[in-house]
């Protein structure tokens, strides 16, 4: 597929993005961000200037990425969610130098309405449930509800859950009985196997 | 009966039907399929997805999104931010989107920056707090609140609160 940029989008010169991305109304794009190929920016979306994303993100309407925030393959990001760069903001204090970086792992989904505040990374696959207010780091495949977020379960890569305590060690299939889970004290990993298969 | 106003910046598809004395305005996006009735309200930067069926009398204020499998009925108050969803466990490479469908029945609040989670109905009359998200049904008459939203009230029409909900007894 074609990139595509809406007429009323604007793309700064210097812009990277990647082939087959499309860019809908009303978007503004930084000269320094980098942009993937097959991504989808909806409505209203900002993208800043120190902004990596990767392949295949979705972005929906109203979000605004803001500088030191990379978002890495298949990333999806509901309506509305809002990330932030400034930890302790204060309009009469300059914190340009004092950005705290947040990093989204591939296959995140950040759900419609959440909050992600700076300085976290977000584990591969996790899902952040609407609303939630995210302000720890997530491990990967966690399931993550609520202000703040708590982790209340583990998640697949497909978005089923996958039966395993939030501690410990443990062992499960998927819901699609093609992928194996192992927990290992309280990190949970696709098997190698598994990823290949 | 005055016309339908669509402010110049606006993007209102040619399918879409708007009924009289409703105003859609700043960059708002209104796309194919659509039907929204009379003396309606679509302010700022909203975006109303494919085929969403929006009652009479519906105040939608800035920057919402109602994305397809949402029905709005009449007299519906839907605040600023506010986000519908369509799918329960979004993943982007999946290649089956199904559509879980969302009924905001007749007289409905949603509070500013509320969430509505798919698959949900919520009876009329009822007022979701600011700031809440919507998981599960919603009863007529009654003010929800909070993440995971529970019933705390049960209200009239006007909104006011006619009595307070037990939460240990709620099976919210």
């Amino acid at each position: 597929m074609e990139t595509s940029i809406h007429d009323t989008a604007i793309v700064d010169e210097g812009a990277q993005i990647g082939e087959g991305s499309r860019i809908w109304h009303w978007t503004h794009v930084c000269a320094g961000a980098k942009i993937g190929p097959s991504c989808s920016l909806g409505q209203n979306v900002f993208i800043a200037n120190d902004v990596v994303i990767g392949r295949n993100v979705k972005i929906q309407n109203n979000v605004s990425v803001y500088d030191a925030v990379v978002l890495e393959d298949d990333v999806f990001c509901g309506p509305s969610m809002v990330f932030t760069n400034v930890y302790n903001p204060r309009s009469h204090v300059s914190r340009k130098d004092e950005y705290r970086r947040t990093h989204v792992g591939c296959g995140a989904t950040l759900g419609a309405n959440c909050t992600v505040v700076c300085g976290v990374t977000i584990g591969e696959y996790s899902f952040i449930g609407a609303g939630a207010v995210v302000n720890t780091d997530v491990k990967p495949y966690a399931l993550m509800v609520g202000v703040p977020a708590r982790q209340v379960g583990w998640i697949d890569r497909l978005g089923d859950r996958i039966d395993l305590p939030l501690t410990g060690d443990g062992m499960a299939i998927s819901k699609s009985g093609r992928e194996r889970y192992v927990l290992e004290n309280g990190i949970c990993q696709l098997t190698e196997e598994s990823k290949n298969g | 009966m005055a016309e339908v106003y669509i402010h110049p910046t606006a993007h209102v598809d040619k399918t879409a039907k708007i009924g009289p004395d409703t105003k859609v305005w700043i960059n708002a996006q209104i796309r194919e399929g659509v039907v929204i009735g009379g003396d309606c309200s679509i302010s700022k930067d909203t975006y109303i997805d494919k085929d969403v069926q929006i009652g009479n009398n519906c105040r939608i204020q800035n920057g919402v999104s109602i994305y397809t499998g949402v029905t709005l009925e009449d007299d519906i108050l839907v605040g600023p931010n506010v986000s519908f969803t369509n799918h329960r466990v979004p993943r982007v490479f999946m290649e089956n989107w199904t559509i879980d469908k969302t009924l905001i029945c007749t007289g409905v609040s949603l509070g500013s920056n509320s969430t509505i989670i798919c698959g949900v109905v919520i009876g009329e009359y009822a007022m979701v707090a600011a700031g809440s998200v919507v998981t599960k049904d919603v009863d007529p008459y009654t003010l929800v609140m909070g993440n995971p939203a529970m019933p705390y009230a049960k209200i009239n029409r006007e909104g006011e609160v006619i009595e307070l909900i037990d939460q240990g007894k709620s099976n919210g």
